[in-house]
């Protein structure tokens, strides 16, 4: 089956997933349920207000950032900031997650066993199970993808749990194929996060008692229910229409100034999202698209239906029963505009149609797919440069390197002076490059790259191949031109943020496996060198080049001009993250003993005793003996 | 399928729509219009009448915002199109800020700007008083129908002023008011961030003439079934220029309307194909532009590079880069000379008029935006191609470079540095290496050319009167003064010193004239000191 293909999960699982769910109403927190090698826990959902925004978060959404040491993955690796969650499903989590419980416990016995996990749930049960496999992944899963089985998320009718960047960091880690969202047409829940707070409070209990399956005696016309639906969906269209203006980049400056105006809500739909119709399950996998269509798929075909969407809105929400049952029978489609039609019959267009979504609808539906399709070329540009770099940094490597390596001085020093027709050379490919860098760079913070291409090995590498070659060529530039002087120091006013993010793109994908963040390791090494308090160590250290092994050249340069008394912590620092970046590739030790380096020059001046009982008094052995 | 632009315009308008930004606007509106007798809103703060010339307004604190409301009488139709011409020097003008290069003076709508002055005094206090609102990271609200918004318009203009990058940007919602400013104040605002802050609600019915006065922000054009935001001028005024249409409408109908639209079935297209293609072609123009700036910027890095190679092998032959691309623009030889001239510098010429050019479109408060990075870059620039154009210009025998012959973006750039520049913490060290110096002030060379033409005159000039040889010869102690100040300050490039260089020559013959009383070089020179300068201790 088609669908098997594309969700990875067999319609049986599903089955048996929402079995489990429905199970899961009866019990405290969740259910387990084994079927062959697979384990499901099946998580209960909430039915009050609390459990949907907690009480004590003054918050316009409830919401709350995920914490970066316990989720590393869970956030931008560039710009550093971590996603946004609902903060009641997050605690949930935790409750739940605590290793004195019997979940733990088992999730423990399943991975032993080396048993796939499904995680899953109705409604808020669906929050729970989201977060509960983000958890198992940072856990477990990315510590051994080879060994662990891959997770499953199966949801029915979940409210939206993450941000945009929640959705940015699965896609990234390529992750977000194992969430399988189930939506019915009209299911009023998914919606229900894209509103504010304020404006559903009043109404909300009673809604929430509506949708609670334990007792369904849905009226057909109920006021409070319009006008429950109503807010939701004017706040859902404010949503999508920002959303859409922002995506396609249209009126910036306006559009800024109108959203301080707006209090709009963070959450954004995350993994796959599958839509069903009569005759037909639609499944969606991006963010934006989905966003568009929670708006667009519930909107009235004609007034007739228009009256009892509301209350359609609210029995939707236990028609899974029935998607389930009818999903062999009905065809699966997938919205890609790689491999679909537009119009015509069995296109996107008739697909749909048959979902409820107006002209003007499809159309927002198509241009943010449209934008996607933009992010793939725009990765194709950049993959077509590639063998432009290589051939650059090659040619550093393989030809000027050693050339001035043969000078005794190595090619920091040498570009420093520029004296050499090679350093010009040098200097025109280091302009292109920067150039090719820096595109990469504005195209991903404007977010338009696949999510992917952040996070993939071979970039990764690439720019880190970069970073040590080519940085110290930019500091030898910076310090030649004499900027230090005039603009400051490298490290707070001349760093260029493609290095910045090609260092953390680094340390993300060489510590996720060990699920540790970079600031940890860092100050682990640092407080290994027993040089005196944290605290006052960080002071010392704010801004130096020792925070990332390439920026070498610009701690020496800095530490240099200054008396060692002042900055003895910063040179001891220096000398005692040296060794492990020699040992990383970060810095050529071919380079800095050379007689003529700028390092070594300056360490000689060194006091005697410093020297004496330095880690690097081996590599010196000749200038001890000298003195 | 539908062009992205209609989408985008669409999308913009139910964002706008469904904000509620405009019922919240439109009720104060009607409150100060029909005041309420009894039941006084517990927000409301100031309420102020000028008798005499009828402008009215008001202050709203709500819990997320602040609105102001502003009210008017109607419009006089005698004067209902005089404009008021202000110029950046003008003492009576209130926005000199917004003057740029291009636009120093522009013209606004006489009865608004009438009405704008007449309440001056009110005004300033509610100034500071708005500004203490949005220091709070309260958002404000300023808005009024007709004349009323007009006035809205220039006072939130006014208030643009003061408000730093880091506040959050007023809002100013007006509803079918006449146009206020000309075709300049448009261009100034053209490229600004201050256009963000204007929404402009008119109902597709309405024809504005849009003659003399022209469209500036964003409308949001309501049509029976629907509306659009276009921020485009020129489609705004394609959709509404007309005979002015002196038929009152009812913006709360309109509202109304606009309400149920959000929730009707029916898809209608609301602007004509011709006008979409017009901003979709415009839009696009307008990226690439800014684009090309900086896809551009890296390529410069490039010809300075070459540019900077030049200067080094110059510098092995024993002579500068100045004098030696002055001698190969008269005898030009070798192809690397040519191509740095016809390539490397002319392209690094046009491309940083460019750049000047367009930050000379945006108003002067708004040029300090130009990022840091352009910023030092063109200081760069300035300081290693401008000594070339130097060279060509006294090549044609014409001399005061300084004075008259030099292009107008350097002057700008040096400007910029110069304003940046001061917020930098500037340690220069003693001992450090200035052999890769630029030499700071990059009309250096134009200043030792002028000198030698004095020199000539004095040595070639037969039977001078003595009064005129004594002030050329104060010109060049003035000169001497001039360069011994870079020396000991350090900003002159060691270059300078090099055997065939025009400076060196310049000093030989001044030494001949002046013999040994030179006042500040002849140690120093004579000494052979210079042989030391700039080099690291």
């Amino acid at each position: 089956m088609a669908f098997e293909a594309l969700a990875g999960i067999s319609g049986d699982l599903i089955t048996t997933s929402w079995i489990a769910s429905k199970k899961a109403y009866q019990t405290e927190r969740y259910h387990k349920e084994e079927a062959g090698t697979v384990v499901i826990f099946a998580f209960r959902p909430s039915f009050t207000a609390e459990d949907l925004f907690a009480p004590a978060n003054i918050s316009s959404f409830g919401e709350i950032k995920m914490n970066r040491v316990q989720f590393p993955c869970m956030r931008k690796i560039g710009k550093g900031d971590e996603a946004t969650v609902n903060e009641v499903f997050l605690r949930n989590l935790e409750v739940i997650i605590d290793p004195r419980t019997s979940f733990y416990a088992s999730v423990e016995m399943a991975i032993s066993s080396r048993k796939q996990i499904v995680f899953t749930g109705h409604s808020s049960g669906g929050a729970t199970a989201i977060l509960a496999t983000v958890w198992y992944l940072e856990k477990y899963f990315i510590r051994n993808p080879n060994v662990y089985p891959e997770p499953r998320c199966v949801t029915f009718g979940a409210p939206l749990v993450g941000d945009s960047i929640f959705s940015h960091a699965l896609g990234r880690e390529n992750w977000s194929r194992f969430f399988v969202n189930f939506v019915t047409r009209f299911d009023i829940v998914p919606r229900i996060m894209l509103a504010r707070k304020a404006s559903i409070e009043q109404t909300l209990p009673h809604v929430l008692g509506q949708l609670d399956p334990r007792n369904p005696s849905i009226q057909e016309s109920d006021q409070r229910i319009t006008e429950f639906y109503t807010t939701v969906m004017r706040d859902t269209s404010t949503v999508a229409n920002r959303a859409f203006c922002e995506l396609t980049g249209s009126a910036e400056a306006f559009l800024e100034t109108l959203s301080s105006f707006l209090e709009l809500s963070p959450y954004r739909p995350a993994g796959t999202f599958v839509f069903s119709t009569d005759n037909r399950l639609v499944a969606v996998n991006n963010s934006d698209a989905i966003l568009q269509m929670l708006f667009y798929t519930s909107q009235a075909r004609d007034e007739q239906e228009w009256s009892l969407i509301p209350f359609l809105s609210i029995r939707d929400h236990h028609s899974y029963g029935e998607l389930v049952q009818s999903m062999g029978m009905k065809l699966f489609n997938h919205l890609d505009l790689h491999q679909c039609l537009l119009d015509g019959q069995n296109s996107i267009g008739s697909w749909l149609n048959e979902l409820g979504v107006s002209t003007r609808g499809r159309q927002y539906v198509l241009a943010a797919l449209e934008e996607e399709k933009k992010r793939v070329e725009n990765q194709k540009k950049i993959e077509n440069k590639w063998p432009q770099i290589v051939k650059e940094l090659s040619w550093i490597e393989n030809e000027y390197k050693p050339k001035c390596q043969a000078h005794k001085n190595g090619y920091y020093d040498s570009f420093k002076v520029s004296n050499e027709e090679n350093d010009f050379k040098a200097n025109v490919k280091r302009a292109q490059l920067a150039g090719i860098f820096d595109e990469v760079l504005g195209l991903s913070k404007k977010g338009q790259l696949p999510d992917e291409f952040e996070g993939g090995r071979d970039w990764v590498e690439l720019a880190t191949r970069y970073r040590r070659l080519i940085e110290p060529l930019d500091i030898a530039n910076y310090h030649r031109h004499l900027k230090n002087e005039d603009t400051g120091p490298y490290m707070i006013r001349g760093r260029p943020n493609r290095y910045i993010y090609a260092q953390r793109g680094y340390e993300h994908l060489i510590l996720k496996p060990e699920g540790r963040i970079a600031e940890d390791v860092f100050w682990n090494k640092v407080n290994g060198l027993n040089l005196g308090l944290q605290q006052e160590i960080q002071e010392i250290l704010k801004n130096s080049g020792s925070e990332c092994g390439s920026c070498f050249w610009a701690e020496v340069e800095e530490l240099k001009g200054k008396p060692y008394e002042e900055v003895e912590v910063r040179v001891k620092t220096l000398e005692g993250l040296l060794g492990g970046w020699i040992t990383a590739g970060e810095v050529d030790d071919k380079e800095i003993f050379l007689e003529g380096s700028t390092f070594r020059k300056w360490w000689i001046t060194l006091p005697l005793n410093h020297k004496l009982h330095s880690p690097l008094r081996e590599h010196m052995m000749d200038e001890i003996r000298a003195t | 399928m539908e062009s992205s632009s209609s989408l985008k315009g669409s999308a913009l308008g139910k964002l706008v729509v469904t904000s509620g930004l405009l019922h919240s606007s439109w009720s104060k509106i009607l409150e100060i219009h029909n005041p309420p007798y009894s039941n006084q809103d517990p927000g409301l703060q100031v309420s102020k009448k000028k008798k005499d010339s009828g402008l009215e307004f008001q202050i709203h604190r709500e819990e997320k915002f602040t609105l102001v409301v502003f009210s008017a009488p109607p419009i006089c139709r005698s004067s209902s199109s005089d404009s008021t011409l202000l110029h950046v020097k003008d003492k009576e003008n209130p926005f000199p800020f917004l003057c740029s290069e291009n636009n120093p003076s522009f013209s606004l709508h006489t009865p608004a700007f009438n009405l704008f002055t007449s309440a001056s005094t009110s005004l300033t206090y509610l100034k500071s008083e708005l500004l203490q609102t949005l220091k709070s990271e309260k958002p404000v609200i300023i808005t009024g129908a007709a004349l009323g918004g007009s006035v809205a318009s220039l006072y939130t203009l006014w208030l643009l002023e003061t408000i730093e990058p880091t506040l959050k940007r007023p809002l100013c919602i007006t509803f079918g008011s006449p146009l206020i400013g000309d075709a300049s104040l448009q261009q100034i605002l053209e490229n600004s961030v201050r256009n963000s802050c204007f929404l402009h609600v008119v109902s597709a019915q309405t024809r504005i003439k849009m003659d003399f006065f022209k469209p500036f922000g964003t409308f949001l054009i309501c049509f029976d079934s629907g509306c659009v935001c276009i921020e485009d001028h020129v489609a705004v005024t394609e959709l509404l220029n007309g005979v002015h249409d002196s038929g009152l409408v009812d913006y709360s109908q309109v509202l109304n309307r606009l309400d149920q639209s959000m929730l009707s079935l029916a898809d209608s297209r609301l602007i004509p194909e011709d006008v979409i293609k017009g901003i979709e072609k415009r839009a696009e123009m307008k990226n690439l532009r800014f684009d090309m700036m900086f896809k551009k910027l890296n390529d410069m890095k490039i010809s300075m590079a070459y540019i900077e190679w030049y200067k080094k092998k110059c510098k092995e032959v024993k002579i500068g880069y100045y004098d030696r691309f002055k001698t190969q623009l008269a005898f030009p030889s070798k192809e690397f000379d040519i191509n740095i001239k016809n390539h490397h510098k002319s392209e690094l010429n046009r491309f940083w008029k460019s750049v000047v050019e367009e930050v000379e479109r945006r108003p002067q408060s708004d040029a300090s935006i130009l990022k840091r990075r352009f910023l030092f870059s063109g200081n760069n620039y300035r300081r290693m191609i401008e000594p070339l154009d130097i060279a060509e210009y006294y090549l044609e025998g014409r001399k005061e470079y300084r004075t008259t012959g030099r292009s107008h973006h350097y002057v700008m750039l040096e400007k910029w540095f110069g304003m940046e520049s001061i917020l930098i913490e500037k340690e220069r060290c003693k001992k450090r290496d200035l052999s890769d110096l630029l030499t700071f002030d990059s009309c250096f060379w134009a200043e030792v050319e002028d000198s030698l033409i004095v020199i000539n005159q004095l040595n070639t000039t037969v039977g001078m009167r003595d009064d005129v040889r004594e002030v050329l010869t104060r010109k060049l102690v003035e000169f001497e003064g001039y360069v011994w100040e870079i020396i000991t300050k350090r900003e002159v490039s060691p270059e300078i010193f090099l055997e065939e260089s025009s400076f060196m020559k310049w000093w030989k013959e001044y030494k001949k004239i002046k013999g040994f009383n030179s006042f500040y070089l002849t140690e120093f020179m004579n000494t052979r000191k210079y042989e030391s300068y700039g080099k690291s201790q």
